[in-house]
């Protein structure tokens, strides 16, 4: 199994620096465009929520780990438990006009993830994301 | 995140590059937050070149799109990569703002 495990700024914008390391990394794991698009995608944002919503006010640890073509992201904060499961999911069907941000980047991981895996351990959230 | 507006005869175009996460999302508002308060044209949304998009950028292509509309002035997608579109689809943009693969499609959706 490869792994790769990192300390996130906790600041929006902060995946931007990271992230063509991580994309190498990837690469050379050997997952594939769709899976490194997606892993995008959820560190993003999870990144974004746990800055936004959670109080949590250090470093964020990410772990990535590629085993026979199953590629898996995990996050850990320390801030309100948050189960990304179970958030609501965001109204769809709303007018240009009337549609409001909220629950959209959630929604997009559940959608493009194979597993979802969460649980509180320490006081921290810890959510794992197969692709 | 680049961008590029251009002003056709009949409509803008803004050409996006790059990645469109939290990061482009808060560039583009700072070059791009008067463009639906000044706009006298309909616009083209050219991704052909956006490699990522994120909640925030696409939270920010519907403000831009609303704004527009309350001009009267319509929007549409031109182009996206089709890792784009998946995630621009699971959004539910494309009921809001069309998505068309040809230039002349495009413009014809914008009224």
């Amino acid at each position: 199994m490869d792994f790769l495990e990192k300390h996130l700024e906790n600041r929006l914008g902060a995946l931007e620096a990271a992230w063509p390391s991580i994309q190498f990394w990837l690469l050379n794991a050997g997952a594939n465009s769709e899976q490194s698009f997606n892993a995008h995608l959820a560190l993003e944002e999870l990144l974004t929520n746990v800055i936004r919503h959670s109080g949590h006010r250090d470093s964020i640890p990410i772990r990535l780990a590629f085993d026979q073509g199953r590629l898996t992201i995990e996050m850990r904060d320390k801030g309100a438990p948050f189960d990304p499961r179970t958030a609501p999911e965001p109204r769809l069907d709303q007018t240009l006009e009337t549609r409001r941000p909220g629950g959209l980047g959630i929604h997009m991981i559940r959608c493009t993830a194979r597993d979802i895996r969460y649980r509180r351990e320490n006081g921290q959230n810890v959510i794992q994301v197969d692709y | 995140m680049e961008y590029v507006l251009e002003h056709m005869e009949r409509y803008s175009i803004l050409i996006l590059r790059g990645s469109l996460d939290g990061q482009g999302a808060m560039t583009l508002q700072a070059g791009l937050g008067a463009l639906a308060d000044d706009a006298s044209q309909p616009l083209v949304l050219d991704m052909a070149e956006l490699s990522f998009i994120a909640s925030m950028g696409i939270s920010l292509l519907l403000r831009l799109a609303r704004g527009l509309s309350e001009r009267n002035l319509g929007t549409a997608i031109y182009r996206p990569a089709p890792m784009v579109e998946d995630i621009l689809r699971i959004a539910g943009l494309h009921q809001l703002i069309p998505i068309e693969q040809e230039l002349g499609k495009a413009v014809g959706r914008l009224t």
